[in-house]
C-alpha cells in the first residue's frame, strides 16, 4: 500500500489484507491511500470515529482525492463541480451550483431536476483489529 | 485598429464529448476556480446568456459581464464583454473582444478540433502590445483546455471514451441542454 497524501508512512505490498495504522491517520483530513490492489481510498478521523470512501465522485466521476474537506461540516466537495459529500455517512449534501444557476434550471424536454439520485460516496469495508485499519481486499473496487 | 488570430489544435476525444463538456456549466467555478471562481447567469434570451463571471489575474479577482451565444450543435461565441461594476478599471474599456469557438472532428472522425477565432478591437496606442495580450489569451485557453482534458481522460478511463451517459441523465443540468440532445441524440 501506498499513502499518497496525509503524512506518514509508505508501505509497500501489505499483502492478504491492506492496513494502516490507526495512529498513522491525520485528524479532520482526507487520509489518501492507493491499496495493493490499486484503488483509491479516503480515510478519515473525525472525533472517535473512523470512515472509508472511494475516490470517484457519484455524481459525474471526480477524484475526490483532490477535493476540498471542511472540518466545520465534515464534508468533501468534488473538485469538478463542488458537489459536497458528508464524510459521517458519505451521503450527498448539497449541489452548490442549484444557487448560482437557478435562474436557468426550469424543467425541460430533456432536463428533469426532479429526477435526481440520491448519490452517496462508495464505502470502503474496513476492520480495526489491534491498532491498525485493514481495508478487505477487492471488494472495494 | 482590429487584430485577430485562430489558436487551432486537436483534442483527445469525440465532438458530442467536448461540446457536453463546455455545456457543463456547473464545474466552470470549481474545476476551474485557480482561473475563475465565479460564473453566474444573469439572463437568458433563447441561446443568448449574459453571464457574470469573475477572472483570477496577477493577484487581483475582477468581475466581467459578456454575452454568451451557443449555435447548435458545436458553436460558441462571446462578445459585449464588459467590466463588473462598470467604473473598475479594466482593459475592456478601450479593447472589444469577440471569440468564436468551434468544435468539428478530424478527417478521421475519431478526434476533435477546437478552433478558436479572437478579434481584439483595440486603440492604436494599444497596438504594439496586441501580441502580448494574444499570448495571454491564447496561454488562458490552452491552460483551462488541459483541465478539461484531465477531466475527460479520467471520465474516459472510468466509463469508456466518448461515454456521456451521465451528461444526457434526465436530472443533469446542461446549458442549453434540449438542443445539444436534439442534435448529439441520446445514443451520442
Amino acid at each position: 500500500m501506498t499513502q499518497r497524501s496525509g503524512g506518514g508512512a509508505v508501505e509497500e505490498g501489505a499483502g492478504e489484507h491492506d492496513s494502516v495504522p490507526v495512529a498513522e491517520l491525520a485528524e479532520n483530513r482526507p487520509n489518501v491511500y492507493v491499496l495493493s490492489s490499486g484503488a483509491k481510498v479516503l480515510v478519515f478521523r473525525r472525533g472517535g470515529q473512523i470512515t472509508a470512501f472511494g475516490d470517484v465522485c457519484p455524481h459525474m466521476g471526480g477524484d475526490l482525492g483532490e477535493g476540498s474537506y471542511s472540518c466545520e461540516t465534515g464534508t468533501l466537495a468534488c473538485p469538478w463541480h463542488g458537489y459536497r459529500f458528508c464524510i459521517d455517512d458519505g451521503r450527498f449534501v448539497e449541489n452548490p451550483n442549484e444557487r448560482s444557476m437557478a435562474l436557468l434550471r426550469v424543467p425541460s424536454k430533456h432536463y428533469r431536476p426532479d429526477r435526481q439520485p440520491s448519490y452517496r460516496l462508495r464505502p470502503v469495508p474496513f476492520a480495526i483489529r489491534g491498532e491498525r485499519v485493514h481495508f478487505e481486499p477487492e471488494r472495494h473496487r | 485598429m482590429k487584430h485577430r488570430f485562430s489558436l487551432i489544435y486537436e483534442i483527445d476525444t469525440t465532438v458530442a464529448c467536448a461540446v457536453a463538456a463546455y455545456l457543463d456549466a456547473e464545474h466552470y467555478a470549481y474545476l476551474h476556480e485557480k482561473y475563475s471562481p465565479r460564473y453566474e447567469v444573469l439572463s437568458r434570451e433563447g441561446y443568448r446568456l449574459e453571464v457574470e463571471q469573475t477572472w483570477r489575474y496577477a493577484g487581483w479577482t475582477l468581475a466581467q459581464t459578456y454575452t454568451a451565444e451557443y449555435q447548435p450543435p458545436a458553436r460558441f461565441l462571446q462578445y459585449d464583454i464588459r467590466p463588473s461594476p462598470w467604473w473598475i478599471p479594466s482593459i475592456h474599456h478601450v479593447v472589444r473582444t469577440r471569440t468564436d469557438l468551434r468544435y468539428y472532428a478530424t478527417p478521421e472522425g475519431e478526434k476533435t478540433i477546437s478552433h478558436l477565432e479572437v478579434e481584439l478591437d483595440m486603440p492604436v496606442w494599444l497596438w504594439p502590445v496586441r501580441h502580448v495580450l494574444e499570448r495571454k489569451l491564447s496561454g488562458l485557453k490552452m491552460e483551462k483546455d488541459q483541465e478539461d482534458m484531465e477531466m475527460i481522460r479520467r471520465r474516459a478511463a472510468l466509463f469508456g471514451r466518448g461515454n456521456i451517459k451521465s451528461y444526457l441523465a434526465d436530472h443533469q443540468f446542461l446549458l442549453h441542454k434540449d438542443a445539444f440532445v436534439e442534435h448529439f441524440g441520446r445514443d451520442a
